[in-house]
């Protein structure tokens, strides 16, 4: 078996600020580096654009694997979809409950609540009162974590920007050659280029990977939607001015933390499995 | 029938004089009139069961608070604090300027002190039956585990209406205060603290104050059935719990003797006084400034002046002394706007079915304000009327004077109830007016032929009855000296012969609550108690504020982005374009595909669905695979930008509103 055959499927965003410094996009893209030296050629001028992101899939050179690659990061992604319904699920009914009658306010205990929305009232709840009051018998490892979100909420506000306003580069590497290379503009006219003479099969794994990257981006800005109506629900359990505001990042963490969750439970089921 | 009661069988007079005018409020109306507002009058279901439980209730003899519970304990009774949600800005800054009286209330309620804040504030639009059921509360008594009987709400009457006021009283024992800016709110917390804290105390001295103008059948009638024996009855009364009564009557009851009851040296601990209260036309420049101040007997009457009143007349808030010594003194105004005013006429709204505006907002009585807030220490609570006060609160039609509300109101505060349980009187009277005149209506619907007189008077006392409220804590009591201290005019721990006073507060900071009409004086006094600016800035610490302006700075950019890219989108929109090129060397493949690489196809496809197509050929034949693989492009290019117009407007969409709740 050769180094080739054996190599996993590796996606990252590259020329972008991740959204999760030190993790993943949607639990997928890792932060790349810039172009390489020899790509210079996407950029105007021959020099390289770091601000234009670049969807960049380097494929093992093994179709098959390649395709088995490719359907994991499609069952990843909607996994970061089916997040979203989830997240916005779960925190309807958690701002439902939490004003209804029998409970009253961020402060009481948060008794029979998934670590989540364990976590999200807590975040509220520093936010709501400004201090690092204890809650719920957590101290002050919830400020770490408030700053840590307010970060991450940046970066990805920064990607969403991105994605928004400029050309997105998708590109296919078959064991590290580039074999294709899509730019997408954001009203969605498509330049592709591809290696003169190639194969068919390789052709559709970009098509794949183009897919992927594409509905990367549209969960990314849906994300966003989705976070911005969880905070202005959220605002409901806070009387702390620009409540919305700064429900954002907890809003933004929350849904990140359901996908996690997601994921877990589906690398459970698939241990399960394997074991069977 | 006594010559009263055979004159309100003529007209139904209520206490206003116009100060624009000269004349009264409102024309004395014939009970037909009344009637017909009467029978245009509606109940909320929910508020008219509350009112007969409330009614039957008090028939057996049980009043506010459920059983067990001494309404003279607030450890018993508990305590809490109403805000509005609208106020939620504010809210640090309105709760540091009461926190010497929150603290206080928190450690006299213990567990049973509630702050109604936040997911649990006050809700625009919300009823009274709403506030409660979320609470956990239905109708019944007060139960203090579950919502605490003495309730003060803290805001103006626009963002938490009167009528809530009206409807929770019905069943709590509720106050209000509302102050222009943060020093007053310091100034009557620092009040009521000072004289529950401190061992100082007031002699038992209370005064009855009546004024009786003139040709003026409404305070003639006040001043001979209501204030004259009430204060004779209350002297007897309290006789043996060692309360001086005084009285001020008719020729005695003049502008120069009120200022001296209110601040100078005849400041009782108890003021009872009946006037006309001062109201003005909508816009008019004195209305938010001088309406519910008190017409004294310096007025001539409204046959010998028929012009616009004086201010030499009347006893407003402007006449209240930098100077007057007013800390513990508990008032009651019987006067029209004594205590406050709604924006709509009430009866304007009962008889024409549409809200005439009487004032541009409702507000609290300055008059009232000003007394509780005074820098020198203010009046713990004044009790008064909303809207126009009427005859009927002491008469009735052939059973002449009624004063036992009055009496067993007084009676219960001079013996050392909270004002807030002293009042339950006139929430009982409210509660079976309004139980016998919606029965009265019922069977008029139902054929009856209504009696014009008895439903006038019912409607009439039943909304007079409604409208008394507390403006201050509702747990305040008399701070008056325990019985078998000798009543000489001291204090009774202190060699001081003056009333006390409380420390000048001031706030270095610009915030008010709402901008005050004028600025308030300089206070140079750095002995006083101070408010850092810090406190004031909604109680966010630096790192929050912070992240907050970071938030909002990335949330503005995205947004401006956002809706260029949304605009350029609609602009694009014409025509969706998709270019499909080959190279032999991908590495040389520039930015600019068209000079760096071969284009094989092309399409371009136009909103109006016109489609131009350039297709690759190979060896002068169709490139099938090509092509294929061209359209698959084409096909990912329109589902893509579906996708993304979609989530970029439902992200714009989703901020928007949810900016709109911030």
């Amino acid at each position: 078996m050769t180094e080739e055959r054996t190599a996993r499927a590796i996606f990252e965003l590259a020329g972008s600020a991740p959204a999760q410094p030190g993790s993943e996009v949607l639990g997928l893209w890792s932060a790349g580096k810039a172009s390489p030296p020899g790509q210079t050629s996407f950029a105007a001028g021959g020099s390289a654009e770091p601000e234009i992101p670049v969807w960049r899939v380097n494929l093992p050179s093994d179709a098959e694997q390649a395709a088995q690659d490719l359907t994991l990061a499609e069952n990843s992604l909607a996994r970061a979809e089916k997040a979203l319904d989830v997240a916005e699920g779960r925190i309807s009914a958690l701002v439902e409950k939490r004003t209804s009658p029998a409970v009253f306010g961020i402060p009481s205990q948060p008794e029979g609540l998934a670590p989540p929305e364990q976590e999200l009232l807590a975040m509220l709840n520093q936010a709501q009162y400004g201090s690092l009051a204890p809650s719920f018998g957590l101290t002050d490892q919830f400020q770490e974590g408030w700053e840590q979100a307010v970060n991450q909420f940046q970066g990805f506000v920064d990607l969403v920007i991105q994605t928004l306003t400029h050309y997105a580069w998708v590109e296919t590497r078959i064991a590290g050659r580039l074999s294709v290379r899509t730019a997408v503009s954001w009203n969605g006219d498509f330049e592709t280029a591809w290696q003169d003479l190639i194969e068919s099969e390789q052709m559709h794994l970009h098509t794949r990977t183009l897919k992927i990257a594409l509905a990367s981006r549209a969960i990314t800005v849906r994300s966003f939607a989705v976070v911005a109506a969880a905070a202005g629900k959220l605002t409901a359990l806070m009387s702390t001015p620009g409540g919305a505001i700064l429900a954002l990042p907890a809003a933004w963490k929350y849904i990140n933390e359901i996908r996690a969750e997601l994921e877990k439970y589906q690398q459970l089921t698939q241990e399960d499995r394997d074991g069977q | 029938m006594t010559d009263e009661a055979s004159l309100l069988k003529q007209t139904l007079t209520f206490n206003g004089i116009n100060g624009a005018t000269g004349g009264y409020l409102l024309d004395p109306l014939t009970p037909k009139e009344i009637a017909m507002i009467a029978r245009g009058e509606s109940f909320e279901k929910e508020h008219l069961r509350e009112l007969r439980h409330r009614y039957l209730r008090a028939a057996q003899t049980h009043l506010g608070v459920k059983e067990g519970v001494d309404p003279k304990k607030i450890q018993e009774t508990g305590w809490g604090v109403i805000f509005a949600f609208d106020d939620r800005e504010r809210l640090p800054a309105l709760k540091e300027a009461l926190s010497e009286l929150l603290n206080l209330r928190q450690e006299q309620a213990g567990d049973l002190y509630k702050e109604y804040i936040g997911v649990d504030a006050y809700r625009p639009e919300e009823t009274k039956t709403a506030f409660l059921a979320r609470h956990g509360m239905g109708p019944g008594p007060a139960d203090p585990d579950k919502v605490p009987y003495y309730l003060m709400i803290v805001g103006d009457p626009e963002t938490i209406p009167y009528r809530f006021q009206y409807q929770l009283d019905v069943q709590y024992a509720v106050g209000r205060i509302y102050f222009d800016s943060l020093e007053e709110y310091a100034q009557y917390a620092r009040s009521v603290v000072e004289m529950e804290r401190s061992q100082k105390r007031l002699p038992r001295q209370a005064v009855f104050f009546a004024v009786q103008n003139s040709d003026d059948p409404a305070t003639q009638m006040s001043a001979k059935h209501l204030v004259q024996p009430l204060a004779l009855e209350i002297a007897e009364d309290q006789k043996q719990n060692q309360w001086q009564v005084n009285s001020f009557l008719a020729e005695q009851a003049t502008k120069a003797t009120l200022g001296d009851l209110l601040g100078g040296e005849q400041t009782p601990a108890l003021l009872f006084t009946a006037s006309h209260g001062m109201g003005f036309p909508n816009g008019n420049e004195l209305q938010l400034r001088h309406q519910g101040a008190l017409l004294c007997q310096d007025w001539p009457g409204p046959v010998a002046w028929r012009q616009s009143i004086s201010e030499d007349h009347y006893f407003s808030a402007d006449d209240l002394s930098t100077d007057a010594r007013l800390l513990g003194l508990i008032a009651f105004h019987f006067a029209c706007y004594g205590a406050g005013t709604p924006r709509l006429d009430d009866f304007a709204h009962q008889a024409f079915r549409e809200p005439v505006a009487i004032a541009p907002h409702a507000f609290i009585a300055p008059l009232t304000q000003k007394l509780l807030s005074h820098p020198k220490g203010g009046a713990l609570a004044a009790i008064g009327h909303v809207e126009r006060a009427w005859g009927y609160s002491f008469m009735w039609e052939k059973a002449g004077a009624q004063r036992e509300v009055f009496r067993s109101s007084l009676k219960r505060l001079m013996e050392g109830h909270p004002v807030g349980s002293a009042v339950e009187y006139f929430n009982e009277r409210y509660a079976e007016l309004s139980t016998v005149l919606s029965s009265e209506l019922e069977e008029i619907e139902f054929g009856k032929t209504p009696d014009e007189l008895a439903l006038a008077g019912m409607w009439t006392s039943n909304n007079d009855a409604r409208s008394y409220v507390i403006v201050g804590d509702p747990a305040v009591r008399l701070p008056v000296s325990d019985e078998g201290h000798k009543n000489d005019g001291q204090q009774t721990d202190s060699a001081e012969t003056e009333r006390p006073t409380i420390s000048t507060i001031v706030i270095h900071s610009e915030a008010t609550v709402e901008a005050p009409l004028q600025p308030p004086p300089a206070q140079p006094d750095t002995s006083g108690e101070v408010i850092s600016p810090a406190a004031l800035d909604y109680g966010l610490t630096d790192s929050l504020r912070q992240a907050r302006d970071r938030l909002t700075q990335s949330v503005s950019q995205f947004a401006d982005k956002l809706g260029k890219t949304l605009e350029k989108a609609v602009d694009d929109a014409a025509t969706l374009e998709v270019y499909t090129y080959v190279s032999d060397d991908m590495s040389q493949v520039s930015r600019d595909f068209a000079s760096s690489a071969q284009l094989r196809a092309f399409t371009r496809i136009r909103v109006d669905g016109d489609t131009e197509v350039c297709i690759p050929e190979r060896s002068r034949e169709i490139d099938q695979q090509l092509w294929a693989i061209h359209l698959d492009m084409v096909q990912q290019a329109q589902t893509n930008r579906a996708e993304m117009i979609k989530a970029a407007a439902s992200a714009a969409t989703r901020l928007l509103e949810a900016l709109k709740i911030v």
